[in-house]
């Protein structure tokens, strides 16, 4: 049974008794332990897409099951201990707060999800090494690069042990080095099981995931699948569906 | 020109800071004009007592236009975060400074002239209910509301003044602008206070020397400047420890991981934390300016609520004389006959004798002479006999044992040490004829002994022979016979007391401090209201994103609403109990102050106090209701 299943999802915005339709038609399913890359152009519905597996927005019409729960159906309240329990988020900005420093950041889920001091430091210390962010916890997001920052971000998706974990463009603020450091740490909890599901519009990143999927006008248009090929030659074929679909946007 | 067009872009699309600041401006401008028409009312002038109310009306003014300048600017602080932006973009697309200047000048000007006119329009509607209070505080229906000139074209000036000043502070930070900080402002992390406990400690050390000078000065005309150095490091005190000990406070909360890391907790902590230094000063602020409400409000209702106790204890009959002689046959002849030809009944005669009271210290079951700064006590002296006369009691004094009289009941030692000898002594809790010897501001003490011998000797100095009647008529008669009385019989202004001037004295007095007290308060409570409102606003901007991104990682709402109350009810109650606190130690000295009025009743205070406090705390929390909406309006915007 796969985790995620989204079956002919809508979102249809009203904007000045105008209705403009961000999702058309979407169904897809995501097995746990895999890693689907979302690509399209700005204002492919990437990000509505995004935004409504986070249960941060609705569908209009469909179903979107995680786990077979209904996420259309959750309360404001469920919704966000749902977010809280079962998914991890890490954006584009990173999102860190300044009024915490990277520890607390961190923690942040664990503590509004109640949990104690101890479990949390507990679960901190491996991801941490991990990450390689033990020696700057104590200091502040402002103080610190934009890839430590990115890694702080990840962390606090992971420390709730995420059925899912959702990045938005997760190194649209990144130079090439810290991208490739950021998802190379993908691939390590993707290989330990991590479910992680990401938005891109950088076909390297993409080149990472085991499945591609393509998006535009609020359709998947078209999909990828990596299999045995390595990430030359799949990122090659990311690149020319990219290329087949400009030019056919072109010609249209 | 596009000066114009800039400017006029400006002021119409920041409705609600504009809109702000022309609030603020106005209604200080209103009432600076009100104080400014009282000031140069004639028919104030010229009313009873009036000199003594337009002093005070004097006094209230200086401190409502300190109010308004420190006010303007703190206002102005507001719209300079917005423009300064705005003029930032201005001069990356190429205008010069002196063009940023100019479109300064033209909005300042417009922001002047629209305050003026909504200002002087309130004026001139309220300072039509100024008048209404006044003359029912006053009691006096002659006063009247005359539109004033001079008044519209001083406050014109003063605020066309403020406004210049508020001009180069402006052209101060202009010059501060550089286009490139546009890109990083958003992405600047402020870093977190440090604790800086030395700074901490200075602020206790001088919040307990002003709370330690304000509760052991007692009142007398030294004491002044006395209470001056204990409200100045106060004032300091209060703000240090609000900068730097709320933030060691928070620092100490954040150090605990069993505290800290709860929902709650976590966010309004580290939130508070991470602003309060901008905040301690403003909270800061509102606590002083809470206290100052609390103190003045207290103050002068007080007085004017224990008005009538006052004209009583002072004036026991409508008709009170102390003279050096006893009151012969012929002056008692003269005085039947004023009575007549003034068209008032005297009513029966009551006499004592005793002796001219002695300034000094009644302290610690004793009496010491004293005439200086310290003086706080006159003592007089009368026999037992005299003392049962005018009570209407058959008590029994012998030897040399004495009653002793305080009109504030505060006496409980069972001895009196006088001249150096020690007397067995009993209060006695009434006397009908106190009488407050030339009107001082001391308080009296009457000692009652056996005989005439055991008074002198207590009290060395000449009798002093007093008499009391009341009298029948309207006030006006009453008043003229008084005056006629006085001029006939040859009397000092200290040798005859009439109820009637007296209680005009005090209505005046009093009125004209509860008056300029209400306008005053007011003042300071629309100051208060504006803080709390740009703190909120203030905050609730800088939290909108902070709150964004708890939502995404799975903060609910409902959650982020209890989060936000527990934060802004915490920030808000510490000036209040911070208010509470200085009005505890203020008391004594509001207290002695209020003695100064020969007000002795300390339940009355006590009373006026809570029912202040109550108010204070009512009307804060209504504030405080009213910007928490703002605040979680813009949290919850996104």
């Amino acid at each position: 049974m796969p985790l995620l299943t989204l079956e002919h999802v809508r979102r249809v915005f009203k904007e000045n008794s105008q209705q403009v339709v961000a999702l058309k038609d979407i169904s897809l399913s995501v097995k746990a332990g895999d890693y689907v890359a979302i690509m399209g152009e700005s204002g492919a519905g990437k990000t509505t897409l995004l935004n409504i597996i986070a249960t941060l927005d609705k569908a209009s019409s469909g179903t979107i099951k995680l786990e077979g729960q209904n996420l259309n159906e959750l309360t404001e309240r469920n919704a966000a201990k749902f977010r809280r329990e079962q998914l991890g988020f890490v954006f584009q900005n990173f999102n860190l707060l300044n009024t915490f420093n990277n520890r607390d950041n961190i923690f942040l889920p664990l503590v509004l999800a109640k949990k104690s001091h101890l479990e949390m430091a507990k679960r901190l210390a491996p991801l941490a090494a991990q990450l390689e962010i033990t020696p700057i916890l104590d200091r502040f997001p402002y103080e610190i690069s934009g890839g430590q920052r990115q890694r702080v971000a990840a962390a606090r998706a992971l420390i709730t042990q995420p059925q899912l974990l959702l990045a938005d463009e997760p190194t649209g603020a990144l130079d090439s080095h810290n991208a490739a450091g950021l998802l190379r740490l993908f691939d390590q909890v993707n290989d330990q099981g991590q479910t992680i599901l990401m938005v891109t519009h950088s076909a390297v990143t993409a080149s990472y995931s085991k499945r591609t999927l393509f998006i535009k006008d609020g359709v998947i248009y078209h999909e990828l699948i990596r299999g045995d090929q390595d990430k030359q030659d799949y990122l090659t074929k990311i690149t020319q569906s990219l290329t087949a679909l400009a030019s056919e946007e072109a010609r249209s | 020109m596009i000066h114009w067009k800039l400017a006029s872009h400006s002021l119409t699309h920041h409705v609600r800071e504009n809109g702000l600041f022309i609030l603020a401006s106005s209604v200080l401008i209103a009432i600076n004009y009100i104080f400014w028409s009282l000031l140069g009312n004639d028919s104030l002038k010229h009313s009873v007592n009036g000199d003594i109310i337009i002093k005070i009306i004097g006094i209230g003014l200086m401190f409502v236009a300190l109010i308004a300048v420190i006010f303007m600017f703190y206002v102005n602080s507001f719209l300079i975060k917005q423009r300064n932006q705005e003029l930032g973009l201005y001069n990356m697309l190429g205008l010069t400074r002196n063009d940023l200047r100019l479109i300064l000048i033209i909005e300042n000007f417009c922001l002047y002239i629209v305050s003026l006119i909504i200002g002087f329009v309130l004026g001139v509607t309220f300072v039509k209910l100024a008048f209404l209070v006044l003359q029912r505080l006053l009691d006096d229906y002659r006063i009247k509301e005359t539109f004033s000139p001079t008044a519209l074209l001083t406050v014109t000036i003063l605020f066309g003044l403020t406004f210049v000043a508020i001009l180069i502070y402006d052209f101060l930070l202009i010059r501060q602008i550089h286009p490139a900080d546009l890109w990083k402002l958003s992405e600047k992390g402020e870093q977190e206070p440090k604790s800086r406990w030395l700074t901490g400690i200075i602020g206790v050390l001088l919040l307990g020397g002003g709370y330690f000078i304000a509760v052991t000065t007692k009142p007398s005309a030294g004491s002044i400047l006395r209470f001056m150095v204990a409200v100045i490091l106060v004032v300091m005190g209060t703000y240090l420890v609000f900068i730097t000990g709320s933030i060691i406070f928070l620092k100490f909360l954040k150090s605990k991981p069993n505290y800290y890391y709860k929902p709650n907790h976590f966010i309004s902590v580290s939130g508070m934390l991470y602003r309060m230094k901008q905040n301690g000063a403003g909270l800061a602020s509102i606590c002083l300016l809470c206290t100052s409400i609390l103190v003045t409000i207290i103050a002068t209702t007080s007085l004017f609520v224990g008005e009538q106790n006052l004209v009583q204890l002072w004036n026991p009959y409508d008709i009170i004389t102390a003279t050096p002689q006893p009151i012969n046959k012929q002056a008692k002849l003269a005085t039947e006959q004023i009575a007549h030809q003034s068209d008032v009944k005297i009513g029966s005669r009551h006499q004592y004798r005793m002796t001219t009271p002695t300034d000094g210290i009644l302290k610690d079951g004793q009496f010491v002479k004293n005439e200086s700064a310290k003086t706080s006590h006159q003592l007089g002296t009368m026999t037992i006999n005299d003392y049962n006369r005018v009570q209407g009691t058959q008590r029994k004094l012998v030897g040399n044992h004495l009653l002793i009289y305080t009109p504030d009941n505060s006496y409980q030692n069972k001895w009196l040490t006088i001249n150096g000898k020690k007397y067995p002594v009993k209060v006695v809790h009434h006397f009908k004829m106190v009488v407050n010897y030339q009107h001082s501001i001391f308080q009296p003490v009457f000692v009652i002994t056996a005989n005439e011998r055991l008074a002198k000797q207590l009290n060395p100095a000449p009798w002093l022979y007093l008499q009391g009647f009341n009298l029948s008529g309207s006030n006006q008669k009453q008043k003229r016979f008084s005056l006629v009385l006085q001029q006939s019989l040859r009397l000092q202004n200290t040798e005859l007391s009439s109820k009637v001037i007296q209680q005009a004295l005090f209505k005046s007095l009093f009125g004209g401090f509860l008056f300029v007290g209400i306008l005053i308060s007011m003042t300071m409570s629309f100051a208060t209201a504006l803080i709390i409102y740009y703190k909120q606003v203030s905050e609730g901007i800088a939290d909108a994103k902070r709150f964004k991104t708890m939502q995404q990682v799975g903060l609910s709402q409902a959650e982020s609403k209890k989060a936000i109350h527990s934060q802004v009810l915490l920030v808000f109650m510490l000036p209040i109990i911070g208010a509470v606190i200085h009005l505890g130690f203020a008391f004594p000295a509001i207290k002695s102050v209020l003695t100064i009025f020969s007000m002795y009743n300390l339940k009355l205070l006590v009373t006026v106090s809570v029912a202040t406090i109550a108010l204070l705390v009512a009307c804060y929390l209504g504030i405080y209701w009213l910007t928490t909406t703002v605040y979680q309006r813009l949290v919850n915007r996104s």
